[in-house]
């Protein structure tokens, strides 16, 4: 392995602790502002619903009751950056519980998300419940 | 003069206020308001300007008496009429009021030593035993108050019975009124200790049961019944246990509780309150309660109950007030039929799949059969093929929350012990190394995982991205773990990511692996749609699949044209030509596309469709 590519293992995780912190934190507490973390055309995947576009996954979420994520796993992985045109991509894994209106729901999502100018913008976001 | 004056008393008697009013006359108005607040305390005052003939009028007392009948008749009861007629002590009646205490008024009390007045007074009413509260000059009379009604009652036939040293009968005039408080800073000092005392830090609970007769405000008419009393313990509560959860004002002698109002805004976590034995009117006083989230109420010993004939029909006007009521008067309640539920019913339906392109289904379903037919295997060396050779692979495990199973099946050590879990494996170096690279370390590390049966037919897959470049395929589902003892199940989550091969073919450049420990609601629903699907015999060792997922030609040739047709705009038509021409190498006819495209040498029309 190359020192670029160990480096960008690092990276991953560390960024992956980064952004789920983040975008766990806007969707439990202000989750009005959570698609300014989507791209324009992201794509939100929930328990096989698929919602295309920023605008609509907002109004998406805007319409699921009020939510409390606690993170048991996480996990990181860099994709080749051949795959997708020399942009920073990495494959997170995130699992835990989800309490909504007091219930417990364990979920498992999972976010591929490009680093670009410093901005961390998801590309797809996928929730299933188990 | 002093009998001119009480003359004139005598007979305007009956229009007392009236004239008063009528008149307005500066005079008196301005003499009589200080210390005094009542029509009836004006009389007193008047009395007061003809002080210094008081003593001269020895014999003229008797027009007090009348005076003083009448005047009682108006403000002890509040409208009868009553007295007025009855020149005979005897003769006058004793009225409880609606208020639990009771104002005495000694007219001309201010003459005697207050333990005189009191010793004169217990030794009327002996054996009974009087505690007189807040025991105050007002004018030339003395003014105390009880809190028992039989005692008031006593007090009340007292009136004229008694001669005092002086010669003068004592009088006795009793109200049904309530001791003046103010608040001030001392009382608030007072109140938030004796508060402090009371307060539970670990349920979060404030108990003021009785508060009145706390010994630590025995000196000052501490009662939550006046609203001035229970705003300042409101605002001391949200001052300093803002997030209280559980008050008792059981016993306060409650009434009116329109000021309550407030309770919701400033203490939004009490979601328990009792308001036993106190004298809440009607169901509709708790009106400004409503917005209180209360989950527990506790209303026993008040009016209000007596209002309904059928307790069911009670209950169900409180939860219709309350709806996250579950325990009423100390009794649990079913389930309420609310509409909670409807915030459930807005998630939206779980899909069995999405695809973001259903063109990828087949490949997709064909994908995902021949994996895990080799996963499933005795061997999973063959699995070689259906890695990239610079593919990474990682696997994190995690118990279920409140699991109570303790079976030894539910041990996830086969997995926790490998599980890279960035939450808990900090270390950088460890982090890399958790990380599988390369497809000789995916399989070795896939072999040493458990044997396993996967419920295929249960598999929830979503298909993310679906580009010529790459493939994005999540599952989640169950499988059997076949060769540990007790055969448990387990939940998993994976993630492939997916490139095409030069040859033609797929393989996996990502692999992340989630597992868990099955819910019930797993369990139930595993393998029932029909035996498990091997589609292909696992056969001990099969000869390796030359390329993960060979889709038949038809098939494949569609995959590559709808994938070309996506990435350069071109119609079928012309995609179907340019895969043609460079033998269906979806690479090599993508090369050429850039490159005639760069050189401008693909018509229009090609992109037409």
């Amino acid at each position: 392995m190359t020192e670029a590519i160990v480096k960008n293992i690092d990276n991953a995780c560390e960024t992956a602790e980064e952004f789920t912190k983040v975008f766990y934190k806007q969707v439990d507490n202000n989750r009005h502002l959570t698609s300014k973390l989507y791209l324009d055309t992201g794509l939100l995947v929930w328990n096989g619903n698929g919602i295309t576009g920023n605008d609509k996954i907002q109004k998406f979420l805007m319409d699921l009751p009020a939510s409390n994520h606690v993170l048991k796993t996480l996990d990181a992985q860099p994709i080749s950056e051949n795959l997708v045109s020399n942009k920073l991509t990495y494959l997170i894994q995130a699992c835990g519980d989800i309490f909504v209106l007091g219930k417990l729901i364990t979920i498992v999502t999972k976010h591929t998300k490009i680093f670009k100018k410093l901005i961390l913008e998801v590309v797809t976001k996928f929730l299933r419940s188990v | 003069m002093p009998k001119n004056g009480g003359r004139r008393n005598f007979k305007n008697s009956e229009h007392f206020e009236h004239d008063d009013r009528m008149h307005s006359s500066g005079t008196r108005r301005v003499s009589f308001k200080p210390g005094t607040n009542k029509g009836k305390n004006k009389w007193n005052n008047a009395k007061l300007l003809l002080d210094d003939d008081i003593d001269m009028t020895g014999s003229a007392g008797g027009t007090h008496p009348h005076r003083k009948g009448s005047f009682r008749g108006r403000g002890g009861r509040l409208n009868s009429p009553a007295p007025r007629s009855g020149h005979g002590v005897n003769k006058k009646r004793f009225v409880p009021g609606p208020l639990p205490w009771y104002q005495i008024i000694i007219p001309y009390g201010a003459k005697h030593e207050k333990e005189v007045i009191l010793k004169t007074l217990l030794s009327f009413i002996s054996p009974d035993i009087f505690v007189p509260h807040y025991y105050k000059i007002n004018g030339n009379a003395a003014v105390f108050y009880v809190d028992d009604v039989k005692l008031a009652e006593k007090l009340f036939q007292a009136d004229r019975k008694i001669v005092m040293s002086d010669g003068f009968k004592l009088m006795v005039i009793v109200r049904n009124a309530v001791p003046s408080v103010t608040v001030d800073a001392e009382l608030k000092e007072k109140m938030k200790l004796a508060m402090a005392k009371r307060y539970n830090a670990v349920t979060k609970a404030l108990d003021l049961t009785k508060f009145h007769a706390d010994p630590d405000l025995a000196d000052i008419f501490c009662a939550l019944f006046r609203p001035v009393v229970m705003l300042e313990a409101i605002n001391i509560i949200a001052e300093n246990i803002p997030d209280l959860e559980a008050l008792n004002l059981n016993d306060n002698k409650l009434h009116g509780i329109e000021h309550l109002k407030v309770l919701p805004n400033k203490l939004k976590n009490l979601k328990i309150l009792y308001m036993g034995d106190n004298r809440i009117p009607f169901l509709g006083s708790l009106e400004p309660l409503k917005a209180l989230p209360l989950v527990e109420l506790y209303l026993k010993g008040n009016p209000l109950l007596n209002r309904f004939s059928d307790h069911e029909i009670y209950v169900s006007d409180v939860r219709k007030k309350f709806p996250k009521l579950t325990k009423l008067d100390g009794v649990d309640l079913p389930p309420a039929i609310g509409f909670d539920v409807l915030e459930d019913v807005s998630l939206p339906p779980r899909q069995q799949s999405f695809l973001v392109d259903p063109a990828g289904q087949d490949l997709v379903r064909e994908f995902l059969t021949q994996y895990f037919a080799i996963y499933d295997a005795d061997s999973r060396q063959p699995l070689l093929e259906a890695y990239h050779e610079h593919a990474t692979m990682s696997m994190a495990a995690s118990y279920l929350t409140n699991d109570n199973r303790n079976a030894a099946t539910q041990r996830l050590n086969a997995y926790i012990t490998n599980s890279r879990n960035i939450t808990r494996i900090t270390e950088r170096e460890a982090r890399r190394r958790y990380l599988r690279t390369g497809r000789l370390q995916v399989v070795s590390f896939l072999s040493d995982l458990p044997k396993t049966t996967h419920d295929l037919m249960g598999f929830a897959v979503d298909l993310l991205v679906y580009t010529p470049a790459m493939i994005v395929l999540t599952m989640n589902g169950v499988f059997k773990e076949t060769t540990t003892n007790g055969n448990p199940m387990r939940s998993f989550h994976r993630t492939f990511v997916i490139v095409p091969t030069p040859g033609g073919g797929f393989c996996i450049i990502n692999d992340m692996l989630f597992i868990t420990n099955t819910t019930k609601e797993q369990e139930e629903k595993a393998f029932v749609s029909g035996v498990p699907v091997e589609p292909t015999p696992p056969t001990p060792a099969p000869t390796p699949t030359p390329a993960m997922v060979q889709p038949s030609p038809d098939e494949q040739q569609k995959m590559m044209l709808t994938m070309l047709s996506q990435q350069t705009g071109m119609n079928d038509h012309w995609s179907v030509n340019c895969l043609e021409q460079t033998g269906w190498d979806f690479q090599r006819a993508l090369f050429v596309f850039n490159q005639l495209n760069t050189e401008g040498k693909i018509p229009p029309e090609a992109f037409i469709k």
